[in-house]
Parts: structure tokens; C-alpha cells; sequence
């Protein structure tokens, strides 16, 4: 309980922080302060996928349904996160191209994303053999999760984009405020996917008691 | 609409999104509860 109260203090902490403590960001005026929720929720998207793929991995080499069930709450909150990036994104695009869907390079690449992983859960939902359903989705996770660097990190940077990058060309200038609160952020992401990952286990393993003892 | 409005729109739109999926977690656990008491 003491780590979910830490938590709200934190998020709080940052949420006020991110209005009243980080000045607007050169070139980006106000609109920067987007980048506060809006790549730590992508971060978020990352490592749940990340995570999905090596539960699934897991599962393959040791055949444990609890991994299956790990893989699949991964996979959740992944999509979860990155509907949440796709979201604020879309909004911090309007603010800043006027237009909130423009088919960018970034923004074409997180729906091919979300599309690849919804259809994860359609072969989950389509399968009724626990067995079956839990091999073939690893071996999709696994693939799926493969197009993810070549999506989030190298199409954008192929194709002329006009989000703000870190890493190419394009560097934008952060201010030592902004990124104070920026990794506040990104590591209080970071805890609330912990907790919600670790909450949606123990439910799903729960579940999935119940189940076994309706069919027995 | 000015530059903070979209900024606020973040916040509330990525708070709103997270504490509806906690909503559907608890939703879940609470079905869960009612079985076990079953």
C-alpha cells in the first residue's frame, strides 16, 4: 500500500510540476510540456511489448501457462499505453501542425503497430484450445514484437517527419527543468506499469483457478 | 484554443485513459470475488 501512496504523491508531484515548474521549451512553447505524458506512455508501449515478447519466448522453452497469461497482460497494457501515446500524440499534433492526423511517418508506423497487436488479441479470442492458443499467440508475440524497433525507431527516421527527435536530425534543445520532470516521469510511468502489470497477474492467475475448478 | 488548453487536454486525456483501464481491472477483481463467494 505504502508504494501506491508513494506513487500518487509522485505522479501528483509531476503532473504540477509539469504546469508550474517547467518553463516552455525553445521551439516548442507550451506544447512541450506534452513531452512530460506523451513519451512515457510510448516508453511504457515499448517495454510492455518488450516484455510481452520474452514471456512469450518463456513460454516456448518452458511450457508454463502462467507465462502465457504474463505475455498477454503485457501485451494489454503495451497496447493500452501506445493507444495513450497514438492519443496525446495526435493532440500535441494538431497544437503544433494543426491537423491532428496527418499520416506522418510517426504516426503512420504506431497505427500499423496497434493494428499488428490487435490482431494478437483476435488470435487469442479465435482460438479455444488453452494449449494451442497459448503456443501459436507466443509465436506471434514474438514476431509482432520484432517490427517494433523497425517501427517506432527506424521508419521515422528514414522518412522526412516532422516530429521532434532526440536522436536524428532535428535535436531539440531540453531545458534542465523540463528534463528534471521529464525523467520524474518517465520513472513514475515506469512504477504504475509495475503495479498495474503485477494487480492484472495475480487477476488473471485468479481467473484462471476459477476456471479450471468450473471444468473440474 | 490556446497552447496550454491542448497541454491540459494531455493530461486529462492520459489520467482519464489509465484510470479507466484501473476501472476495468477493478471490475474484474470484483467479478472474480463475487464467483469465490459463490
Amino acid at each position: 500500500m505504502i508504494w501506491q501512496i508513494i506513487l500518487g504523491v509522485w505522479m501528483t508531484a509531476v503532473i504540477l510540476a509539469s504546469f508550474l515548474y517547467v518553463p516552455p521549451a525553445v521551439g516548442l512553447g507550451e506544447m512541450g510540456r506534452i513531452l512530460i505524458y506523451h513519451v512515457p506512455s510510448a516508453w511504457i508501449a515499448v517495454l510492455a511489448y518488450l516484455m510481452a515478447m520474452v514471456n512469450s519466448v518463456s513460454y516456448l522453452r518452458k511450457g508454463d501457462i502462467r507465462l502465457d497469461r504474463q505475455a498477454q497482460v503485457n501485451a494489454e497494457l503495451g497496447t493500452v499505453f501506445c493507444i495513450l501515446a497514438t492519443v496525446t500524440g495526435s493532440i500535441w499534433s494538431k497544437g503544433s501542425w494543426g491537423m491532428y492526423w496527418n499520416w506522418d511517418p510517426r504516426q503512420t508506423s504506431i497505427a500499423v503497430l496497434l493494428m499488428i497487436y490487435a490482431a494478437y488479441f483476435v488470435l487469442r479470442g479465435s482460438i479455444e484450445d488453452s494449449d494451442r492458443r497459448a503456443r501459436l499467440s507466443a509465436v506471434y508475440a514474438i514476431l509482432a514484437f520484432l517490427t517494433v524497433p523497425f517501427l517506432v525507431f527506424i521508419v521515422p527516421r528514414i522518412y522526412a517527419s516532422l516530429h521532434p527527435d532526440y536522436i536524428g536530425r532535428g535535436k531539440m534543445q531540453i531545458d534542465r527543468r523540463m528534463l528534471q520532470v521529464f525523467l520524474a516521469s518517465l520513472a513514475g510511468f515506469t512504477g504504475l506499469y509495475a503495479w498495474i502489470y503485477q494487480v492484472q497477474v495475480r487477476l488473471e492467475n485468479l481467473l484462471y483457478k476459477q476456471a479450471m475448478k468450473r471444468e473440474a | 484554443m490556446s497552447e496550454l488548453n491542448f497541454v491540459l487536454g494531455v493530461t486529462l486525456i492520459t489520467w482519464l485513459g489509465v484510470f479507466i483501464y484501473l476501472f476495468r481491472i477493478d471490475r474484474k477483481v470484483k467479478e472474480a470475488q463475487r464467483r469465490e463467494e459463490i
